[in-house]
C-alpha cells in the first residue's frame, strides 16, 4: 500500500503521463472519480438560455428527447475552456453519433460573456453553424443554479479578471446527471466511453484502475467494442497445447508403427 | 506547451480536494478500514468480539498489544488471546499493520461510540426462522427436476424387469426409435435454449436504474455507498449508507466488486430465497440491475467462499 | 501387463482406504452444519478443501487408473510411468494433508485467486498447497501423454478417434472404450494444462508480487477443475461400453453415431466449463452463452447415444445380473439423473437462483457418487472377481447396492431441497434466515452413514476377491 499523502502526486504524475502519450492508459485518480460519480443522479434545473443566433429556449427544450452533453466555460478564459472545447470535438468526431444519438451545449458561465463572444467561441473552435452544437449565456442566478446542482464552482480573481474553475463536462438524460467527468481532458478514453453509453452501447464492467497487465478484457474506447486482451488468449493456449500433444504423440509413435 | 500547464494546473485544482480528505487518517477511518469488517461496537459479536466498553473489561497495555500485534501474542500463548481464539472459531486475528499511535486512535473511537451506544446483549443469536414457502421459481426448477428424474428412473426400470423375459431386439427397429428421440431430445433442448436465453438476468443498455448503489464486498462483510468504494483505503473516507432502504418497484442497479478476494453478492428476498445475484471480484465492478417489486426484508448473503468468516457475512437492506 | 494388473490394485487399495475416510469427513461437514458438532465448527472449513480435493483426486486417478487396465487389452502402458502416477498421487496427497491439518489451509476445492493467499492460514502452508498441485498434475499430465503414447503405438489419431467409421471402414476394430478414452485423456491434456498455466500464475505472483487478474484466474481453474471431473465421468462411461456387454451377452460397438457423438464431446468439454462463470457479469457475454449452449450440447451424446446405448444393450437380454453389472446399471442411471440437475443449473435464467446454492452439490454428487463412483467401484469388482472367481451371494450383493442406492440419494434429496430453498453450499453454520438447512443437514447425514454402511459391506464383498487377485498377480 502506499502512503496516503502522495497519491495526489501520484495521481498527478499519472496525468501528466496520459497528457504526454495520448493512448497511455486513462488517468482515472481515485479522487476524481469519486467526486464524478456523486454528481450522477443529481437533477439540473430547467434554465432559460440565449443561444449564439439570439434565440431563447430552454434547457430542456434544447435537450429535447436525447441526452446532452454539457461543458463550463467562458469566452475570455487564458486556460482550460478552449483546450477543453476543442477536446469534447475531436473525441465527439471521432465516436460520432452527434445529432443523431446526443447533442453538445457550451455553456457559459460569466455574465460579461455576450452574445457575439458565443459565435466566437464557436468560430474559434471551428464549430459555429453545426445544427448539433449550442453556445448559450444564461442569467446569472440561473448559471448559479446549475452550477450549485452539480457542485461546480468558480471564482473571478480581481486582479486578472480571470475565473478560478475547474474543467467539468456533464451528461444530461431527461434533466438528470447520467455520468460526468472532472479534471483536465486527460483521460480522452474515458470521455470517449461516456459518449459510446450516450450513444446506447452498453458497458457491463468497469475494470479498477491499477491492476494487472495480464488482463482478459477491455473497452475499447476507440471502436466502442469490449476486446479480449491478452489474458483471454492464454485460455486458448490448453486446448492447443492438448491437440499439439495428440499430434505429435501420435505422428512420433506412427513412424514406429509403420516400421513394424 | 503553455496550454498544457494550464491544463495541469486545472487538473491540480481540482484534485486538491482530494488530497486533503486523504491526509485526514484518524481513529474512525482506521476502525472502518481494518476493524469494522469483524467487529460492531454495541452491535453484537460478528467474526470477533463485540468491542462496546472493551477499554473497561481489558488493561489498556493489552489492547495496545493486541492490536498492534495479535498473531505474536496468540503465538505467545497470552491467555486472554487464546481464550478469545478459542471462543471465536479459532479465527486468527490477522496483523493488520497498525502502530501504537494507530491503536490509540482506534481505541479512542471505540471509547467515544461506546459512550453513545446502547450494549446489544438481547440480540445475541437471533432464533431459528421457519422454512418459508416455496417462491415459484424456484418451485418450478425442482418440479421440473423431479420429473424427469422419476421419468428416467421409471425407464431404468422398466428396462432392468425386460431383463427377466430375454429375447432378440430388432436393432434396425431399435435406431428408428433412437432417431425418435434424438430429434425429440434436440428439439426440445433447442426450444428450452430459444426460450430460456433471452431471459438471461444480465443488466442491459435499455434498463435505466431509478438508483445506484455501490457494494463492496470484503472479508467479511458488505459496505453499501453511493460512491464507488473500489480500494481498502475508500473505506472511512467515502460516506456509507448504514441502513439501506428502497421504495417498492425501485429498478435498482448494484455495482458490486471486491476490496479481498472473490464474494458472492447473493440478494435474498423477503421469502427468504435469492431473487438475484452476482459476483464481486477484486478488480472488476459487476453491474446487477434487479427490481425489488416486493416490500419486505431483504438479505444480502455471500455466496463465494472466502474463509472462515464466510457464512457470517451478510448485510440487510429494506424494501418499503 | 501384468505390471498394470497389479498396479491397478494398488489404485484400488489407495481407492478403499481414501474413499471411506473422506465420506466420513462429509458426514462431519453435515453434522456441523446440523449444529451437531459445535466443539469441531473450526475445523469446517479445513475439512471441506480436504474433502473436495480429496474426492475429485481420488475418482480421477481410479477412473484413469481403470482406463490403463482397459488399455492394457489392447496397447501397452508404460509401467515406469503407472509406477511414478502412484509415487506422485502419494507424494501429492501427503503434502495434502500436511498443508491441511499442520496449516489449517482452507481455500476451498478450486481455490479461487487470490483466497489462498488471503485466508487466515500461514502463508507456508497455501505454498504447500500449490506445491502438492503442483507434483500431482505434473504427474497426472505424464501419466496422460504416456496413455496417449500406449494408444498411438497401435492406432493413428484419425483410428483413435474413429474417423474411418465415418468413411464407413471398420478396419481396424476400434473398441468404443478406447475412442471414449483418446477422447478423455486429450481433454485430460487440456485441462492439465490450464491447471499448469494458473500455477505458474501462482508462482510468478509469490516471486515477484505483482498481483493477477482475478477474472483470469477464475477462468483457468475452472477450465482445470472442471475439465478434470467431467472426463473422470467419460472414463467411467468407458468402463461401461467395455465391460456391460459380458454381462449382457451382447455386443456394444463403436459405429458412425457414436463416433460423431464423442468427436463433438471432445469439442464441447473444452468450453462447457463457462457455465462457471455465469454470475461473473465481466467475463464477455458470447462466452456466457457459449456456455449455456455447450451445456446443452453436451446432454445429445450422453443422453441420447449413450443412455440410449446402454439401455438398448440391457433390453431383454439374457443379463447375468451381479454386484458388478447392477452398480454399472446404476451408475449409468445416477449419470443421466445427476445430468439432469446439472442440465438445469447450466441454464443462465435459473442458475441466477442456484448458482452457489446447494443445488450445485446436489447435482454433481448425483454424477460423481451414484454416476462416476458406481461405475469405478463396479469395474473394480469385475476385475477382481474376474481374477479370483470366488462364488457370489447375490442377496448379500443385492442388500448392498440398495444400501448404496438409498443412502446416496437419501442425502441427494436433501441436497437438492435446500438447494431449492437457496441455501447456499459451504456455510459452516446456518443464519437464522436459513435455518432449515440445518433440519436437512441432519437428515443427509443420516442417510451418507448409510451410504457409507453399504460401502463397507461392498468393502467385505470385494475385498476377498481383492486379495485373491493380488495373490494372483504376484
Amino acid at each position: 500500500m502506499r502512503p496516503e499523502p502522495r497519491r495526489a502526486l501520484v495521481a498527478l504524475a499519472m496525468l501528466t503521463l496520459a497528457l504526454a502519450a495520448p493512448c497511455a492508459v486513462p488517468a482515472a485518480a481515485d479522487g476524481v472519480s469519486r467526486a464524478e460519480s456523486r454528481l450522477v443522479d443529481r437533477a439540473v434545473p430547467d434554465i432559460p438560455l440565449r443561444l449564439a443566433d439570439g434565440r431563447t429556449t430552454r434547457l430542456a427544450a434544447l435537450a429535447g428527447d436525447r441526452p446532452l452533453l454539457v461543458a463550463f466555460f467562458y469566452r475570455r478564459c487564458a486556460g482550460v475552456c478552449t483546450p477543453l472545447l476543442e477536446w469534447v470535438r475531436d473525441a465527439v468526431r471521432e465516436v460520432g453519433g452527434l445529432g443523431a444519438d446526443y447533442r453538445v451545449l457550451a455553456l457559459s458561465f460569466d455574465d460579461a460573456d455576450t452574445v457575439a463572444d458565443l459565435r466566437a467561441q464557436a468560430r474559434a473552435i471551428g464549430v459555429l453553424g453545426s445544427p448539433h452544437w449550442s453556445f448559450a449565456i444564461a442569467e446569472r442566478d440561473a448559471v448559479a443554479q446549475v452550477a450549485g446542482a452539480v457542485d461546480f464552482w468558480y471564482r473571478r480573481d480581481p486582479a486578472t479578471g480571470q475565473y478560478d474553475h475547474p474543467a467539468l463536462v456533464l451528461a444530461l438524460d431527461r434533466g438528470r446527471v447520467v455520468r460526468a467527468m472532472l479534471g483536465a481532458p486527460g483521460g480522452s478514453d474515458r470521455f470517449r466511453e461516456l459518449v459510446w453509453e450516450l450513444r446506447g452501447a452498453f458497458i457491463p464492467f468497469y475494470r479498477v484502475p491499477g491492476q494487472t497487465p495480464l488482463a482478459c478484457i477491455a473497452f475499447d474506447p476507440r471502436t466502442g467494442a469490449t476486446r479480449l486482451d491478452w489474458g483471454l488468449a492464454l485460455l486458448a493456449l490448453p486446448a492447443l497445447a492438448a491437440v499439439g500433444a495428440a499430434l505429435v504423440t501420435f505422428a512420433g509413435a506412427g513412424r514406429h508403427r509403420r516400421a513394424a | 506547451m503553455l496550454r498544457h500547464t494550464a491544463l495541469l494546473a486545472a487538473a491540480a485544482l481540482a484534485l486538491a480536494g482530494a488530497a486533503r480528505a486523504d491526509t485526514a487518517a484518524d481513529g474512525k477511518v482506521l476502525y472502518e478500514q481494518k476493524c469494522a469488517a469483524c467487529h460492531t461496537i454495541g452491535g453484537g459479536d460478528r467474526i470477533g468480539p463485540d468491542l462496546h466498553g472493551v477499554a473497561a473489561r481489558r488493561p489498556e497495555a493489552w489492547l495496545l498489544h493486541f492490536i498492534t500485534a495479535p498473531d505474536k501474542m496468540i503465538a505467545a500463548k497470552d491467555e486472554v488471546a487464546v481464550r478469545l481464539y478459542e471462543k471465536y472459531n479459532r479465527i486468527i486475528m490477522p496483523n493488520l499493520g497498525l502502530s501504537e499511535a494507530d491503536a490509540r486512535a482506534v481505541l479512542a473511537h471505540i471509547q467515544a461510540m461506546t459512550a453513545g451506544a446502547v450494549p446489544a446483549a438481547a440480540a445475541a443469536r437471533p432464533s431459528p426462522l421457519p422454512q418459508p414457502e416455496l417462491a415459484a421459481p424456484q418451485s418450478a426448477v425442482l418440479t421440473t427436476f423431479l420429473v424427469l428424474a422419476a421419468l428416467i428412473v421409471a425407464v431404468f426400470g422398466w428396462i432392468a424387469l425386460s431383463t427377466r423375459s430375454p429375447a432378440e431386439v430388432d436393432v434396425k427397429r431399435a435406431y428408428g426409435v433412437r432417431k425418435v428421440f434424438f430429434v425429440t431430445a434436440a428439439v426440445v433442448l433447442v426450444a428450452l435454449l430459444v426460450a430460456t436465453l433471452p431471459r438471461a438476468p444480465y443488466a442491459r443498455a435499455d434498463l435505466k436504474p431509478d438508483r445506484i448503489v455501490h457494494v463492496a464486498a470484503r472479508q467479511f462483510d458488505f459496505v453499501f455507498s453511493d460512491e464507488p468504494i473500489v480500494r481498502a483505503t475508500d473505506i472511512g473516507r467515502v460516506p456509507t449508507i448504514q441502513r439501506l432502504a428502497l421504495k417498492a418497484g425501485t429498478l435498482v442497479e448494484f455495482r458490486v466488486t471486491s476490496l479481498d478476494v472473490n464474494h458472492g453478492f447473493g440478494l435474498y428476498g423477503p421469502q427468504r430465497q435469492l431473487v438475484a445475484q452476482t459476483q464481486a471480484m477484486p478488480g472488476y465492478v459487476n453491474r446487477l440491475v434487479v427490481r425489488l417489486a416486493e416490500p419486505g426484508q431483504y438479505k444480502a448473503f455471500c455466496l463465494e467462499y472466502c474463509a472462515a468468516g464466510h457464512h457470517l457475512m451478510q448485510v440487510g437492506l429494506t424494501v418499503e | 501387463m501384468r505390471a498394470v494388473k497389479s498396479q491397478t490394485l494398488y489404485w484400488m487399495a489407495i481407492t478403499f482406504v481414501l474413499f471411506p475416510v473422506l465420506i466420513l469427513l462429509g458426514i462431519y461437514m453435515r453434522s456441523v452444519q446440523a449444529g451437531a458438532l459445535p466443539a469441531l465448527e473450526g475445523w469446517f472449513y479445513p475439512m471441506m478443501t480436504l474433502h473436495g480435493v480429496g474426492m475429485v483426486g481420488v475418482w480421477y486417478v481410479a477412473a484413469v487408473a481403470c482406463a490403463a487396465n482397459v488399455l492394457a487389452k489392447y496397447a501397452a502402458p508404460s509401467p515406469a510411468i503407472g509406477r511414478l502416477a502412484i509415487a506422485g498421487t502419494v507424494v501429492g496427497v501427503l503434502l495434502l494433508l500436511a498443508c491441511v491439518f499442520l496449516g489449517r489451509f482452507a481455500a476451498g476445492w478450486y481455490f479461487l485467486y487470490p483466497l489462498p493467499f488471503k485466508g487466515e492460514w500461514p502463508a507456508w502452508s497455501a505454498v504447500v498447497f500449490l506445491v502438492s498441485l503442483t507434483v500431482l498434475g505434473a504427474t497426472w499430465l505424464v501419466w496422460s501423454l504416456d496413455l496417449l503414447r500406449a494408444i498411438a503405438a497401435r492406432y493413428s489419431l484419425g483410428q483413435a478417434l474413429g474417423w474411418h467409421y465415418l468413411a464407413g471402414r471398420s478396419d481396424p476394430v476400434l473398441p468404443p472404450a478406447v475412442l471414449i478414452i483418446t477422447v478423455s485423456l486429450i481433454a485430460s491434456v487440456a485441462a492439465l494444462v490450464a491447471g499448469v498455466i494458473m500455477l505458474v500464475l501462482f508462482y510468478l505472483e509469490l516471486a515477484t508480487g505483482a498481483p493477477n487478474d482475478a477474472l483470469l484466474m477464475k477462468n483457468l481453474i475452472f477450465f482445470f477443475g472442471h475439465t478434470l471431473v467431467n472426463l473422470a465421468l467419460y472414463l467411467g462411461v468407458a468402463l461401461a461400453y467395455e465391460v456391460l456387454p459380458e454381462y449382457a451377452g451382447r455386443p456394444w460397438k463403436t459405429n458412425k453415431v457414436v463416433v460423431i457423438s464423442w468427436n463433438a464431446v471432445l469439442a464441447i468439454v473444452l468450453v462447457a466449463y463457462f457455465h462457471h462463470l455465469y454470475m461473473d457479469v465481466v467475463q464477455p457475454g458470447v462466452l456466457l452463452y457459449i456456455g449455456q449452449v455447450a451445456s446443452y450440447a453436451s446432454a445429445i451424446p450422453a443422453a441420447v447415444v449413450t443412455i440410449f446405448g446402454a439401455l438398448l444393450l440391457v433390453y431383454r437380454a439374457r443379463m447375468r445380473w451381479n454386484l458388478a453389472s447392477i452398480l454399472f446399471f446404476l451408475g449409468l442411471a445416477g449419470w443421466a439423473i445427476g445430468g439432469v440437475g446439472a442440465v438445469i443449473d447450466s441454464t443462465i435464467s435459473a442458475n441466477v437462483r442456484l448458482h452457489n446454492t446447494l443445488w450445485v452439490p446436489a447435482h454433481f454428487h448425483t454424477y460423481m457418487v451414484a454416476g462416476l463412483v458406481f461405475l469405478v467401484v463396479a469395474y473394480f469388482y469385475h476385475v477382481c472377481q474376474e481374477a479370483a472367481a470366488a462364488p457370489e451371494r447375490t442377496g448379500y450383493q443385492k442388500l448392498l447396492a440398495t444400501l448404496m442406492v438409498l443412502g446416496a440419494y437419501g442425502f441427494f434429496l436433501m441436497f437438492y431441497l435446500s438447494g431449492a430453498y437457496s441455501v447456499p453450499r459451504r456455510f459452516a453454520a446456518y443464519p437464522a434466515e436459513l435455518a432449515h438447512g440445518a433440519i436437512y443437514s441432519g437428515i443427509a447425514a443420516a442417510f451418507a452413514a448409510l451410504f457409507l454402511l453399504g460401502f463397507v459391506l461392498y468393502l467385505v464383498e470385494t475385498g476377498k476377491r481383492w486379495r485373491r487377485a493380488l495373490a494372483h498377480a504376484s
